[in-house]
């Protein structure tokens, strides 16, 4: 199969999934959430609230013929990477049509409960697997550089740094301590992250319910988000050391094996189904208000509406918390008042760009 | 459990301390146990961590916890309070005090009477 295809293939995959988990997540937020916005839980069964639905899932069928005409259009125009632009559309497209939803649930918005809750006594703070686990990403990718520095001398003058989409080398860089571990650091830096993610997943994040049955399914889509989490470490873990120790394999293992690819197709797709089925304290839980506090105000996710910036970014000073549940998605964001939650954003995305732009203008041989 | 009400008309750390008192009387913790730390709680309830520390150290004063930098808060052997001057008009004032409030909401005097004698039964079997 030529690469143009292959790349058109994985793109409508993922451009595939991301339509059918929009179409879904209306419906797997929490009953008194209705597109980022705190409803009665009702509200989603009446006239008022299937009509809007309707409208939303209406544009997301527009926003993906027109995405699907443009993947069409752009895959036979080279380079084939051009085709990724056809996912930013989308991204877009869907995005402007949730916010178009939820400016018709705005009106009908209510104030969440005052009330907050939390379990004094068992400890419910645990990374599945405990820190053991958790290092073990970091222990293969010192075992790598460990193994690189024993055999500096068979290490190529010459490194591919960037392969062709017929998987052919198209650009080196010359052999040096930093071109050599550059794989590992770049590791290394994006599993700090990952780490402190699932650090801050675990330690600080604030529950919703802390009993009874939403308690339990919230503990357990928490505690299944982190194993996913710990798994892409796994995974990125061992990328990272194909690439670094890659020169001294034999050339039938230089090229990218697929393995690779196939590996994290089904790590995001096992891991996003099961996410999704799970849900979040979703559709499948009935709505539960405070007991004994007399309140008829909706839970929600216990937050102000006015702290949810597009009803998508959450910031918010004056609470402790790093990570909060998304409103409309599946899973965790980070609370953008916190500075925490800055170092996780920016610090990979800033590492990652200085390391490899150094690199390249210093040592690329074409 | 605690639960606090952040729209209540009692301060947030008092409503902690409160919470947290009650699960200390009924004998919920034994001496040695570990309190959530002042972040975590803070984290769970939503509140600043000083709001938590507040709490804290007013159980701390009455002789409840232990308070260590970087340990936490521990449960203490509390083996009686310290005497009070003030007698047992510090406890009715604040009850009758209650109950009108009750009254002025608009619940009814019989189960008033009704949640004041499973309280005293409750507290007669050593619970809360």
């Amino acid at each position: 199969m030529s690469p143009t295809l292959v790349i058109r293939d994985v793109l409508l995959a993922l451009a595939t999934f991301s339509a059918v988990m929009h179409w879904f997540l209306p419906r797997l937020t929490r009953p008194d959430l209705y597109f980022a916005v705190t409803v009665a839980p009702e509200f989603r069964d009446t006239t008022e609230g299937r009509l809007i639905l309707s409208r939303y899932r209406r544009g997301l069928i527009g926003a993906s013929g027109l995405t699907l005409a443009l993947l069409g259009a752009l895959v036979l125009t080279p380079p084939p990477a051009l085709s990724t632009l056809a996912l930013l559309f989308q991204l877009g497209a869907y995005f402007a049509v949730y916010y178009r939803a939820r400016r018709l649930v705005l009106p009908h918005a209510l104030a969440p409960t005052t009330i907050r809750e939390a379990r004094i006594g068992t400890p419910t703070r645990k990374i599945p697997g405990g820190w053991m686990t958790m290092s073990g990403p970091f222990a293969l990718l010192c075992a790598c550089a460990a193994y690189l520095a024993a055999h500096w001398q068979q290490i190529p003058a010459l490194l591919a740094l960037h392969f062709g989409t017929d998987g052919q080398p198209d650009r080196w860089v010359a052999r040096s301590i930093g071109t050599v571990f550059l794989p590992i650091l770049i590791g290394v830096v994006i599993l700090s992250v990952l780490t402190l993610l699932l650090y801050a997943m675990t330690h600080w994040l604030r529950p919703i319910y802390v009993s009874g049955a939403q308690g339990e399914n919230e503990s357990r889509f928490r505690r299944t988000a982190s194993t996913v989490l710990l798994v892409i470490e796994y995974w990125i873990a061992a990328l990272f050391s194909y690439i670094a120790v890659r020169p001294l394999l034999p050339s039938s293992l230089e090229r990218p094996p697929r393995a690779i690819a196939m590996i994290a197709g089904l790590i995001a797709i096992t891991g996003g189904a099961v996410l999704m089925w799970l849900g979040q304290g979703g559709n499948r839980m009935r709505s539960q208000h405070p007991s004994g506090t007399g309140s008829v105000r909706p839970v929600g996710d216990r937050t102000e509406d006015r702290l949810w910036k597009l009803g998508v970014f959450y910031f918010n000073r004056n609470d402790p918390a790093v990570m909060v549940e998304r409103r409309f998605g599946i899973g965790y964001t980070v609370n953008f008042g916190h500075p925490v939650a800055w170092i996780i954003v920016l610090i990979p995305l800033l590492s990652v760009v200085a390391i490899t732009t150094t690199i390249a203008l210093r040592h690329t041989v074409r | 459990m605690l639960r606090i009400d952040l729209a209540s008309n009692v301060p947030v750390y008092e409503q902690i301390a409160n919470g947290l008192r009650a699960e200390l009387v009924a004998g919920h913790f034994a001496p040695g146990d570990k309190l959530p730390t002042v972040r975590a709680l803070a984290i769970d309830l939503g509140v600043h961590h000083n709001t938590v520390a507040e709490a804290y150290r007013a159980l701390a004063d009455e002789g409840w916890l232990e308070l260590k930098r970087h340990r936490g808060a521990t449960v203490r052997e509390r083996r009686s309070a310290p005497n009070r001057s003030e007698g047992p008009e510090k406890f009715a004032r604040p009850l009758r005090e209650l109950l009108a409030k009750a009254l002025a909401e608009g619940l009814s005097r019989k189960l008033l009477i009704r949640e004041l004698i499973n309280s005293a039964r409750r507290l007669k079997e050593g619970g809360l």
